[in-house]
């Protein structure tokens, strides 16, 4: 579980983030949305570490995420970037082995590893390909087979429909179940109303840089009346 | 006696100097790549310490500033003097050359790491890689097969600079060909000759290039 509480981010001078206490839960997908700007993007880079905290805390397991190692926090928070980030020097199966190395997996089992989530993302027919010769949609794949190869206990996806097609969103929804279904905690930033409404289960409205409305399909009965900005932001 | 009989009796002289200038190019190639790959790492994104910054900005700003030809008359004729040694007018021009190549790779390696997006040392974080293995491993590859044509043009540059050592006396090609021209009185022939050593050593450093973009090329890329 993670739990940030009264987290702020600022770059130069800039406040991105104000006192945002959120949380996300084992087995359930929270979602992070609201229009460009709103700082969903910060909040998830700011639990990775990719951006320095002005004041706040994150919490996984009770641990503060900021006394982690780079090398400890990679092994329990996976992040999927907009852009994947693939290393465009490696195939398929070297992107996807390469951290687990890294990690003094042995070199047998790493490739063992990465084949059977490539097989489960349905991309290990492309193993010797390299990210130039993939699509947006098998891109996004390799990037989740190659963050879930560390077996972390929380995902972290940003902006995961801004390059898939509907086809693709439809993979990638079912894919996001069955990381739920084997219990991980995973959490995504999204603007896309769409794939919201597909994945809609903890939901977080931001709006410049602060929360400003939270719905739990389980507790929340009345969106219109509980939720009104995100019931808005969702029928846009 | 034909142009080219006249430098038959000059073929050890001519493959004497072909040699220096060979040693020359090498040493002077692996050199300067050693000294513009440290300080270029150092003053790249990957170490990025104000400490090393300032001081690397200011030897290439000297190095690429100060033509080699002077450089070379400098290393030979005022640092020994000012340092109480004695060196060969080979070790001295070479030295010299290191130190203004040097200079240029220091540029090709800075500009080609930090021309690597961002996103690329950000999934290397994410990941859990060190520095050290984000550049080796996923850093490194792509910059080399970037700026692996413009190193190899430098070294072409710097094969063409070795004819600087003439200048001090070192009986490397060029000054091989002056001494033979001084004693046949036929500059034609002899210049005709060494132009087209110059162009043969040209011509492997462009196969390395060729090759060596077919080795590094990957995906459609």
């Amino acid at each position: 579980m993670v739990i940030i509480n009264t987290l702020s981010v600022a770059i130069k001078e800039q406040i991105l983030l104000k006192s945002v206490s959120c949380t996300l839960v084992p087995g359930r997908i929270t979602s992070f949305v609201g229009p460009s700007g709103a700082g969903k993007t910060t909040l998830l880079r700011a639990i990775v570490g990719l951006v320095p905290l002005q004041s706040g805390t994150i919490l996984l397991n009770n641990k503060s995420v900021a006394t982690m190692s780079n090398y400890e926090r990679a092994q329990n928070i996976g992040y999927v970037f907009q852009d994947f980030n693939l290393f465009p020097c490696m195939t398929v199966l070297e992107n996807c082995c390469d951290a687990l190395l890294i990690h003094a997996v042995p070199l047998e089992e790493a490739k063992s590893r990465a084949s059977v989530l490539l097989e489960k993302m349905g991309m290990h027919k492309y193993r010797d390909k390299y990210p130039s010769e993939l699509s947006g949609g098998q891109k996004q794949r390799v990037a989740i087979a190659r963050m879930l190869a560390l077996r972390p206990s929380v995902i972290l996806l940003d902006e995961p429909t801004a390059s898939l097609d509907p086809a693709n969103t439809d993979i990638l929804v079912e894919i996001l179940t069955q990381c739920v279904q084997e219990g991980l905690t995973v959490g995504l930033s999204t603007q896309d109303m769409s794939f919201a409404k597909k994945i809609i289960d903890r939901v977080y409205y931001l709006e410049n840089g602060e929360i400003q409305e939270f719905c739990d399909t389980k507790i929340t009965t009345n969106l219109l009346q509980e939720c009104p900005r995100l019931r808005n932001f969702l029928h846009q | 006696m034909n142009s080219i009989d006249i430098l038959i009796p000059y073929a050890s002289l001519l493959l004497k100097g072909s040699g220096i200038t060979l040693a020359a190019w090498i040493l002077a190639s692996i050199g300067s790549l050693l000294l513009g790959s440290i300080c270029g790492i150092a003053s790249s994104r990957a170490c990025s310490l104000p400490a090393f910054s300032y001081p690397i900005r200011l030897y290439t700003f000297i190095a690429k500033g100060i033509p080699a030809y002077v450089q070379i008359l400098i290393a030979y004729f005022v640092l020994p003097s000012l340092l109480g040694i004695t060196v060969s007018g080979f070790i001295a021009a070479t030295g010299a050359l290191i130190f203004c190549s040097g200079g240029y790779v220091t540029e090709i390696v800075r500009t080609g790491i930090n021309s690597i997006p961002s996103g690329q040392w950000d999934a290397c974080f994410v990941l859990g890689y060190s520095k050290w293995h984000a550049l080796k491993r996923v850093i490194a590859p792509q910059v080399i097969r970037l700026i692996l044509p413009i190193l190899l043009g430098e070294s072409e540059q710097l094969l063409k600079s070795t004819s600087l050592l003439a200048t001090i006396g070192v009986t490397e090609l060029t000054r091989a060909g002056m001494n033979i021209i001084s004693r046949e009185l036929n500059p034609l022939s002899v210049y005709l000759l060494i132009a087209c050593i110059y162009l043969l050593f040209a011509a492997i450093i462009n196969i390395l290039i060729i090759l060596a973009q077919k080795r590094m090329r990957y995906g459609n890329n």
